[in-house]
This record gives structure tokens, sequence and C-alpha cells, in this order.
């Protein structure tokens, strides 16, 4: 009769946990890790059976002009735009801590974009970044008389990539504000008294404990930025469709291209591995390397 | 010590605030840009950009954006998309993350594992294999394949969020209810559960905005219009009326104008939950 009970309540715990672990298991685990067995066979769409053919699709990866591009811009991308968001965000985020009439209304300001879609922001910068001269920002350069300026900001193969950065940055500097100013709410106040009484400045102040104490929150940011730099796509979808040739196109581009349009299921599996596999990389040496300096805090 | 205010310190402030709007144009700008463009007849879009005229205010381009888009259908397909896997994850990750704390076994630490290691894999990496289980299972174009791709390819996180709060709610306030003869269903619901509201909270935040501004899951799994949510649709339009800027920017101003109107309203709790969300994860 006790052992009877005890069995029901088990039963009734793996119930809660169940639907979770199966849609887990169905949607997300199976599919990944089939990908990962794919990406070593010759696996398509057209065929009835495949067959192993080793690391050949790895092999190939890496002889894949296109891929390799592909590649290069999304780490260019995901470095840049983690770089640029957290410099503006956090003298952004101290000076939204100061004592300001209208501080609320500006963070308020500044973090809007973030809740918007990337695929519309995306489309509303490519009507101003338009080269036509009827774009927004080629039209104000004509108007103050800045023509040598230059203006194909999306056309252009060497400019492409820098507005759709600047774009992202746009969009994810509120967001990474936000996470800083959080922090900078939990450094005690008697830090500042201290250095003041040893004589430092405002901007040494700022260096030995502001910056130092903000350890945790730039892990936070730097990492999410960069792991969704990785994973960028409506924007630059939005923005260039990965033109102008394929200079702004992403490892996703990628993906959907070699897996849908052309149905190498295969082969874009085996870019999947690649992008988890630098995707792990660079998490781990970063938060090696942050953890490092969250430690040196004490 | 209170910091002694002298004037040029003021000065210093009010000169900050001044820069920190100036700055705030660059946000401003764009949507200002945008929102002119909307309110004036088409002609002028073109040749005026930025040079607006009460006189000729005109809302024409709103009710005809409002049907090019089939506005109401698709806000409706984004609302119980959004709606549905809100709910779901929240009722699917508390629950077994409250299993997964309360039954501290070798099988459910592996789980727990396994939910957390897999946060940091892209969601790229599922989607080819994805495709065909799709397929087989009747869920391609359908708003229910939607609703299932968004639970489960972020229940990890949700999970991980509930798993670390729950943890610290004492055992000793279910046990009262355990002698009673209550199920472990009846515990979870009326005990744990309202216990766990500023996770849900932050759950909520964080999943809608995240659902409502997807685009990807709907360009790999819709197909037809039908189905279309708003970003979907925005997307077919941009390709259909490609330059005529006066028909496309309404549509992008309906396409933000409910997240707008959320952020407006909701916006202490989209910041609390943010912090929350990201500081744990």
């Amino acid at each position: 009769m006790f052992k009877r009970e005890k069995i029901k309540v088990t039963l009734q715990y793996e119930l809660l946990l169940l639907p979770a672990l199966i849609g887990f298991v169905i949607f997300f685990l199976y599919p990944s890790i089939q990908s990962i067995f794919y990406s070593f066979t010759n696996y398509s769409v057209n065929k009835l059976d495949y067959s192993f053919v080793g690391l050949r699709n790895y092999v190939n990866v890496f002889k894949d002009e296109h891929v390799i591009a592909s590649i290069k811009n999304t780490v260019y991308f995901a470095v840049c735009s983690t770089l640029l968001q957290n410099v503006l965000a956090i003298p952004l985020a101290v000076a939204l801590n100061a004592k300001l009439k209208t501080k609320f209304l500006l963070r308020m300001v500044y973090f809007m974009p973030w809740c918007f879609s990337g695929l519309i922001i995306g489309f509303l910068w490519s009507f101003i970044l338009s080269s036509s001269d009827d774009g927004l920002l080629n039209h104000l350069i004509h108007q103050l008389g800045i023509g040598f300026l230059p203006n194909n900001w999306l056309g252009d193969p060497s400019l492409a990539m820098k507005s759709v950065i600047f774009v992202a940055v746009w969009q994810t500097t509120g967001w990474a504000m936000i996470i800083y100013l959080a922090n900078l709410q939990s450094i005690p106040a008697e830090l500042y008294e201290s250095v003041k009484i040893d004589g430092a400045g405002k901007f040494q102040a700022f260096w030995h404990i502001t910056f130092k104490f903000l350890a945790p929150a730039m892990t936070i940011n730097v990492l999410l930025s960069t792991i969704g730099g990785f994973k960028v796509y409506d924007q630059i979808l939005a923005l260039t469709n990965g033109g102008p040739g394929y200079a702004t196109e992403s490892i996703t581009f990628s993906i959907m291209n070699y897996g849908f349009s052309e149905n190498k299921y295969a082969y874009a599996s085996a870019l999947s591995v690649v992008m988890l596999v630098v995707i792990l990389l660079i998490s781990l040496v970063q938060l090696r390397f942050f953890s490092k300096r969250e430690d040196n805090i004490a | 010590m209170r910091r002694t205010s002298s004037k040029s310190s003021r000065g210093g402030t009010i000169l900050l605030e001044l820069g920190l709007w100036v700055a705030a144009l660059i946000v401003l700008i764009p949507f200002y840009y945008l929102i002119i463009n909307t309110l004036k007849p088409p002609a002028d879009v073109v040749a005026r950009p930025m040079s607006f005229d009460l006189k000729s205010l005109s809302f024409g381009a709103y009710t005809k954006a409002f049907h090019d888009m089939k506005y109401g259908h698709v806000f409706l397909n984004n609302l119980i998309t959004t709606a549905g896997a809100v709910i779901l994850i929240v009722l699917i990750g508390s629950s077994a993350a409250y299993t997964l704390v309360r039954r501290n076994t070798k099988f459910h630490r592996l789980v727990y594992y396994l939910f957390i290691s897999s946060i940091i894999v892209p969601f790229q990496m599922a989607i080819v294999p994805l495709f065909k289980i799709f397929v087989k299972m009747h869920l391609m174009n359908t708003l229910l394949g939607v609703i299932l791709v968004f639970v489960f390819t972020n229940i990890a996180f949700v999970v991980f969020l509930y798993y670390s709060f729950i943890r610290t709610i004492p055992y000793q306030l279910e046990e009262a209810a355990k002698i009673d003869g209550a199920s472990v269903f009846r515990t979870f619901v009326s005990i744990c559960f309202p216990l766990l509201w500023p996770v849900t909270g932050t759950v909520i935040i964080i999943q809608s905005v995240a659902f409502w501004n997807d685009f990807f899951v709907q360009i790999l799994f819709i197909v037809s219009p039908k189905y279309f949510t708003i970003t979907r649709m925005i997307y077919a339009n941009v390709g259909i009326f490609s330059t005529d800027w006066s028909a496309l920017l309404p549509m992008f101003v309906l396409g933000m104008l409910p997240i707008l109107i959320f952020y407006v309203f909701m916006q202490k709790s989209i910041i609390s939950g943010i912090t929350a969300g990201s500081v744990k994860g």
C-alpha cells in the first residue's frame, strides 16, 4: 500500500516533466543531433538512400569561397557590432545614471529600438540609406552641401557591411545600456567617496571603480551580443538581402541557401555544425577572459 | 556625505542632459521620418522626404495599408502564435523545472544539464532535419507548428530561469500540503506556482517580444498567406510593392504599433524583465 503511494507520487512528478522533455527532444535535440549525423553523409532530398562520406562535407566547406566569405562576414559583424555596442553603451549608462531631470524619458528613448522587429527596422533603414537620391540620408547630404561624402551606403561592397553593423548597433545599444545601468546601481557609493578622498579625478574614478565593477554586465553583454551576432539574419535580409554580391551574407544565409534552395541537406548540416563549433569556441574564450575580470573584483 | 552641488556642476549636468537629447535624435529621427511620410500625399514622399505640412495631412495611406496587408487577419495570427506559445512555455517550463528541482536523481540531473547545455546551441542546427519532421507530422504551414517551434527552441532557457528560482523556495512550504494528502500536481499549482510570479513575469515579457517579432520561423515553415503574421506579410509586401515607399511606410508603422503600445504601457516591467532574464542567463 505504502509502496504504491510512492510510485504514484513518482509518476505524478514525471508527468510534470514529460511535456517539456518530449517536445524538446522531438523539436530540438533530435533534429540537432541528426544534423551532426547528416554532416558526415551525402544525404540529400533527391536521393532515396545515402552513404557516409567522412569529412568530405567539411573539407568542401573550407574550399567553398562563398561559404568562407559568409563565415568571415559573420565573424566581422559579430565582433564589430559587439565592440561598438559596448563602447557606446557604457558611457551612455554612466551618463543616464546621473541625476538628470529627464533620465527616465531618455532611457525610454534609447531602449525603444530594441523592442521592434529586426526585419521592420532593417527595411526602415534600407529606405533611409537607399542609394537613390530620394534616400533620406543622401537627401540630407545634398541639402547640407556635403556631396563629397559617399552615398551608396548599401550598394558599395566596402560600405555595405559597415552600414549593416551601424543599424545593428543602433538597434541594440539601448539594450546593453539597460544591463549596464542595472549593474551600476549595485556599485557601492562608498567606493567613490574613498577614491575622492585619495584625490582621484572623475576619470580615474571611472577607470578604477566603474569600469572594473561593470565586469559582470560586460560578460553578459559581450557574450549575448556575440552569440546573437553569429545568428544574424532578419536585419541583413531586409537591408541588403546579403548583397551586393555576397558582401553581407551571414552563415545563416548559406545554411538557408544550401539547405532549402539547393537541397544539399548534408552540406547545410555540416555548415550548421561549423556554426555551432565557432559559437562554442568564442563563448568559451570570452567566458574564460571575462570571468577572470570578474574574479578581480574583490 | 552629500554631494555639493555647486553652480558649475549644475551647469555641467544641464549640458550633459542637452547632449544626451541631441544624441537621442539619432534614435528619434528615423521614426520621425517614418511617421511624417505616412501622413502626406504619396507624391511628396519621394519629392520632399523631410518636410511636413499640416495642411496636407492625410490618413489615406493607412486605410490602404490596413487593407493591403490584411491587418486584422495577420494581427490575429500574431496574437494566436504569441499568446499560445507564451502560455504553453510558462506552463510546461515551470512544471518541468519543478520536477527537476524536487526530484534530485541522477536522471533528473542529466536532463537538467542537457537543457542548460543546449541553450548555446543555435536554432540553425535543427532547421534542416526539423523541416523533414514538420512535413512528416503535417505541421508545415500551420500556426500550431509555429507555436511548437517557438516553445521548444526556447524551453531550455525558460526551464533554467524557473529552476534557479524554485531552488530558493523551501520545501517546508509544500510539506504541509503533502501531509494533508494533496497530490503533486495540486501542490505545484496551488502552492509553488503562485510564488514563481517574478520569473513568470520575466518569461512572459522576454518571450512575448521575441515571439511577436519573429520572422525566421515564419519564413521557414509558413507558405500560405492565410497563416502569415505581421512580419511575414511585410516581407511579402516589400516584394510586391518594391519601391512604392508611400505604400510600404504605413505598413511598417502598423507593424510596429502593437509593440510600441506594449512598450509604452509595460516599460518598467520590460526593462526589469530584460535585466532579470539576462543577469541570470
